[in-house]
């Protein structure tokens, strides 16, 4: 909300410079948006009259202008249009320094001498209307400083008003709080109206059919008033509150709106039937063309204000098109109401309809406040517009609204705040803030709240309200004395640190990403048939198509994430998440959140350096990490079997399973069809691990198991292999024929080629033979050693090469 | 015999004197002469044949000899090992040339602002929790103290997934999970993703990161709050921080207040990050509301509390110079290289 530093010095008389107000509100919990100085560098501009329009003679688009400021005539070279002879506009002459540093000189324009420069809106810096001169009201004084007619400088803040304070959504609302900080006195405005009779009853009737939700309508009629627009001060303060004058009736009443917080609207008394209002619920269905030109369909749990005939207004949120005034309008009746906060909340979200009405309606207004309201703007009009008030109001309030009363336990305040506060302080602040005080004889004090603070309803809210009279800055921090809490380790936490920091260290980079995904992702991963899809989670509400879903995989972000920084020429990447996936549970009110570890590689496994040129990444590279990463969280019964699911390349990926059958991720080449799609130049390998099976299956206890005494032997051979028998084949054998005695089997060369018949391949083994109690002599380690070639002859026809 | 052993101790002395450089031939003379089948050992070898006498001169001169063949040979071993040293010493490096890069990636800056803040709280005796992202309504708004039609519900855009369940907007609903598992006395941080509908920009995401915190004990006041909120704003950004509560509103604390810490740009001198306030917004804090302790059955007449918590992205941007929330997730590898 929008507020203006003059405005509020109205009510409330401080001694506060701009950024000193700023201060205050912001430590009333009263939250200062912006700031905006207006009319500063102004200094010098004065009113003057156009007295005559000409052309320029050697410039199409110009004219010449003689301009009375009073005293003297100037001769002003102008480039606007919209001003015609006797327009009153902003002049500033020789000397003056207007907004940008632009002084003011005579000079030559194309021939004709201009002795200064007619002004615009924005020029004055005052609003932001470039499109012409700003022309002011006829009557305006010449000669005079133009910053006293505009009442200017001033400084506009915007406020951030929490929801808890609908009192401070208007200008006196602001002002008590001043006030009561400061303690010093605020006023409300001056309202001059004598008019206490009856007349207003043979005139107008209000029927309030509905008094839940309306439980007090109030109403008044002015007779004769002349609509026009606006004196320049109205119309002036409500555009610098963000308003837009429209004619005087109706800135009578948002000016109203903005100083008191009272919604209004005024209707052409004509226009209503009978002359009679009712207050009820809309019928299903019921049509409704409010001011915006727009037709609602209501439904019987929204209100609305009728005549005899038809809808006259949705209550508290939009008046009708029926019943506006305009320029023809001669007599007015005007509507102050107090509605139900929710009900309006119900209509104005249902309808998607918000107006400064409904914003203050839904928050909670005041029911007392409704009456000074009527009476203000009342007074205002006739102010402004002329015509006489028809003597006396109507106000239908059937049940009286009884004050909130609340006991304030004194000992309650120090409990929550931890401050020493004495009853009596607690009811001076309690005063200031307009709370009644009552002390009873146990201590406690009896609290009763003002029609304006409706939300105060509870022993903490006022515990709170004392809190900021203190002042939150006086309250000084205490040390907790409280004694230590035992917990057990996180083991999750643990391991998410420890797997983040391997994969730091093995040259990953961490990448977040958000945690959606969408139809669009689901079709260029092709996987709208597998559980990526079926079981994705759809978002209700989404911002846009792209996040339409959550995620399933980590993987369709990564693949965006490698493809980008390709685009930016990088292409060396490593990059890894950890984070959650969403699949639908059957039967479960929440999906699973499953904590995913995926991650992706691509170009060279190092950075290229003079002393050795880098290789690219490959599946074994990936393989290393991951095998690396499970040996380090001491998984020891892994095994990787070929292939994996639909977004990897079917020969070149695999499914990593522990305790025989169960899988806990899977790595590769991305599907070929997939790296096309995300525009991959190069091989992208790819892994996706369960973090919550690496948790399950991770061994956190380490022993110590000593080294053996006794030498090693190395015995190293070519086994030259059928083709079809594999690494892990042939190793297992090896270590199932060697048993305990072979402490480490290496491979350390695999080929071919020539000299390798078809069919096969040569694997090179290193194998270490040790023993953990005693030294092996050469013919034991022979013995052994021509145990396990023999046993690899006999299984899988392997063949003994020939150094 | 004589003569054979002093031509023996000459060609000894010649050839150990012709060692250049191979620390090996010292050993190959020493062999050559000492060894088992050297040619002193083979005369020494064969002084049994001789006559005492005999034996007594040729043992004497051949022991001699041994000994200063030994002497020789240890002495031009030093003399070689001066020399590699001399040599090693003029080895000379251009030791501008680039050295090995370490391959080694990076945490997100999100990943560490989130380790410093759990180091912190973990220092100060809290315990680290997480709960769900998809939430119900029950849990992220209702146990909140924040009803249907409460217009609290504005200040936070909401994706749902279908009636009743949300994406949390706030990770505050932590909150309340954990009281309703746990009994007081409670010390908990819970870190954790969100989400709004707000529209993306400079400053807002669709995702973004909260860390919640909860306290609830007998006697715990606002002063401890206060104090809890000055040792971390201290220990993140610097001891010699300024912070600052003023009131604000949270449906699920009361008083409720808004914490901000002196600009850590312009020392509070006023700037475009703190939008010339001289204050930078961080943290929504305040006393757990009995509304909140009542939905989770714990007795307000009994425990106080406090609750706190703020965006990491917004830590993070300020502490690294961040302009953009947008960054955290492109995932650029010129961006994640910083930090």
């Amino acid at each position: 909300m929008k507020i203006t530093y003059r405005w509020l010095k109205e009510y409330v008389d401080f001694d506060l410079s701009a950024e000193q107000l700023a201060d205050k509100l912001v430590s009333l919990g009263i939250n200062v948006e912006s700031m905006q100085s207006i009319g500063e560098g102004i200094d010098g501009v004065i009113v003057g009259k156009i007295l005559s329009v000409e052309a320029h003679p050697h410039a199409e688009r110009l004219t010449v202008c003689k301009v009375d400021t009073g005293k003297e005539e100037y001769n002003i070279v102008c480039g606007a249009k919209n001003m015609k002879q006797g327009d009153v506009v902003p002049v500033a002459l020789e000397g003056v320094v207007l907004s940008e540093n632009k002084l003011i000189k005579p000079v030559n324009i194309r021939g004709v001498k201009s002795e200064g420069m007619m002004c615009s809106a924005k020029e004055l810096g005052v609003s932001d209307d470039a499109a012409g001169l700003f022309i002011l009201p006829e009557k305006t004084p010449l000669g005079k400083e133009i910053k006293e007619v505009l009442s200017l400088p001033d400084v506009v803040f915007d406020l951030e008003i929490t929801p808890n304070r609908p009192d401070c959504l208007s200008v006196i609302g602001v002002a008590r709080e001043i006030a009561a900080v400061l303690n010093i006195p605020f006023k409300l405005p001056e309202i001059k109206l004598k008019s206490t009779g009856k007349e207003i009853e043979k005139q107008l009737q209000v029927t309030i059919k509905d008094s839940l939700l309306c439980p007090r309508y109030l109403a008044r009629v002015i007779r004769n008033v002349k609509v026009s627009s606006s004196p320049l001060w109205l119309q002036r303060r409500l555009e610098m509150v963000g308003l837009r004058a429209i004619n005087n009736v109706v800135d009578a009443t948002n000016y109203v709106l903005m100083e008191l917080g009272h919604p209004l609207h005024a209707f052409d008394y004509d226009l209503i039937s009978n002359h009679h209002i009712i207050v009820r619920r809309a019928e299903e269905k019921e049509k409704f063309g409010a001011l915006d030109e727009v037709e609602y369909t209501l439904t019987k749990d929204m209100l609305v204000i009728t005549d005899d005939n038809k809808a006259v207004a949705l209550a508290g949120i939009m008046g009708g098109s029926n019943s506006q005034v305009s320029e023809g309008t001669c007599n007015l009746l005007i509507e102050s109401a107090y509605f139900d906060a929710i009900n309006i909340r119900r209509t104005s979200k249902k309808l998607g309809l918000s107006t400064e009405s409904s914003y203050r309606f839904e928050r909670g207004t005041d029911f007392e406040m409704a009456e000074k309201a009527i009476n203000r703007v009342t007074s205002l009009i006739k102010e402004i517009a002329g015509g006489e008030v028809v003597e006396g109001i109507i106000d239908q309030y059937p049940q009286k609204i009884v004050p909130q009363q609340i006991i304030l336990r004194l000992e309650q305040v120090n409990r929550i705040l931890g401050i020493e506060i004495s009853g009596k302080q607690i009811q001076v602040f309690l005063k200031r803030l307009g709370f009644e005080c009552n002390l009873e004889k146990n201590s406690n004090l009896k609290v009763v709240v003002p029609a304006f603070r409706r939300e105060v309803s509870r022993e903490i809210d006022l515990i709170e309200e004392i809190a900021r009279i203190y002042k939150y800055d006086e309250i000084s921090p205490a040390v907790p004395q409280w004694k230590s809490l035992e917990y057990s380790p996180n083991q999750e936490f643990l391991l998410e640190r420890e797997v983040k920091n391997f994969f730091v260290g093995a040259g990953f980079y961490e990448v977040i990403n958000y945690s959606f995904s969408s139809e669009d992702e689901f079709k260029k991963l092709g996987v709208e048939d597998s559980f990526y899809y079926t079981k994705a989670v759809k978002v209700k509400n989404p911002l846009s198509r792209e996040y339409g879903f959550l995620r399933t995989t980590l993987l369709g972000n990564i693949f965006e994430n490698i493809s980008k920084n390709i685009s930016y020429n990088l292409y060396n990447l490593k990059l890894f998440e950890l984070g959650k996936v969403f699949l639908t549970k059957e039967n479960n009110l929440l999906p699973e959140e499953k904590k995913m570890l995926s991650g992706a590689i691509c170009g060279m496994a190092e950075e290229s350096y003079w002393q050795k040129k880098s290789n690219e990444v490959d599946f074994h590279y990936l393989k290393g990490v991951l095998v690396s990463l499970l040996e380090n969280l001491e998984i020891k019964n892994y095994k990787m079997e070929k292939g994996s699911n639909i977004l990897f390349h079917p020969g070149q990926s695999a499914k990593i399973i522990i305790n025989g059958n169960q899988q806990i991720g899977q790595l590769g080449k991305v599907f070929p069809w997939i790296a096309e799609k995300y525009n991959f130049d190069l091989p992208v390998y790819i892994f996706e691990l369960s973090l919550g099976a690496l948790l399950k299956s991770q061994n956190t206890k380490r022993r110590y198991l000593p080294v053996s005494k006794y030498p090693a032997v190395t015995r190293d051979v070519a086994l030259v292999v059928p083709k079809e028998i594999s690494y892990f084949q042939v190793s297992s054998q090896i270590k199932k024929t060697g048993g305990e005695v072979i402490s480490q089997i290496k491979l350390f060369d695999v080929y071919q080629g020539k000299q390798i018949d078809e069919g096969y391949r040569s694997l090179a083994y290193s194998i270490v033979y040790q023993s953990k109690e005693k030294t092996l002599t050469d013919k034991e380690v022979n013995f052994i050693h021509n145990d396990v070639l023999q046993s690899l002859k006999e299984n899988f026809k392997v063949k003994i090469r020939d150094k | 015999m004589e003569k054979e052993l002093e031509k023996l101790r000459e060609t000894a002395k010649k050839e150990i004197a012709q060692i250049k450089e191979k620390k090996e031939d010292l050993e190959l003379i020493r062999v050559k002469y000492l060894g088992r089948k050297g040619l002193v050992t083979k005369i020494l070898r064969i002084m049994k044949d001789l006559s005492p006498q005999e034996r007594k001169i040729i043992g004497k001169l051949a022991n001699e000899i041994k000994e200063e063949i030994n002497l020789l040979l240890s002495l031009k071993q030093e003399e070689l090992k001066q020399l590699i040293y001399k040599k090693d010493l003029k080895e000379d490096l251009d030791i501008t040339l680039p050295g090995k890069p370490l391959v080694r990636g990076k945490l997100h800056p999100l990943t560490k602002i989130l380790e410093e803040i759990k180091v912190i709280f973990e220092r100060l005796n809290f315990d680290i929790v997480e709960g769900p992202e998809v939430e119900t309504e029950y849990y992220n708004f209702e146990a909140l103290n924040t009803p249907e039609d409460h217009p609290a519900r504005d200040m936070q855009a909401t994706f749902y997934i279908s009636d009743g369940i949300v994406l949390r907007t706030q990770t505050s609903p932590v909150q309340i999970r954990v009281m309703e598992k746990n009994t007081p006395p409670l010390r908990i941080i819970a870190p954790g993703r969100c989400y709004r509908s707000d529209a993306i920009d400079a400053s807002h995401s669709p995702v973004f990161h909260q860390v919640e915190g909860l306290v609830v004990g007998k006697e715990i006041t606002f002063r401890h709050l206060k104090s809890i909120m000055k040792m971390f704003f201290r220990q993140l950004f610097g001891e010699d921080i300024e912070i600052r509560l003023t009131p604000s509103f949270f449906p699920f604390t009361e008083p409720s207040a808004e914490v901000s810490v002196c600009c850590v740009l312009c020392k509070g001198k006023g700037c475009s990050v703190c939008q010339q306030t001289g204050w930078l917004e961080l943290f929504g804090a305040g006393m757990v509301d009995p509304n909140v302790f009542k939905a989770v059955g714990y007795d307000p007449e009994k425990w106080t509390g406090f609750a706190f918590g703020g965006g990491i992205e917004r830590l993070a941007m300020i502490k690294y110079g961040i302009s953009d929330i947008r960054l955290f997730y492109e995932n650029d590898l010129r961006f994640l290289k910083q930090f």
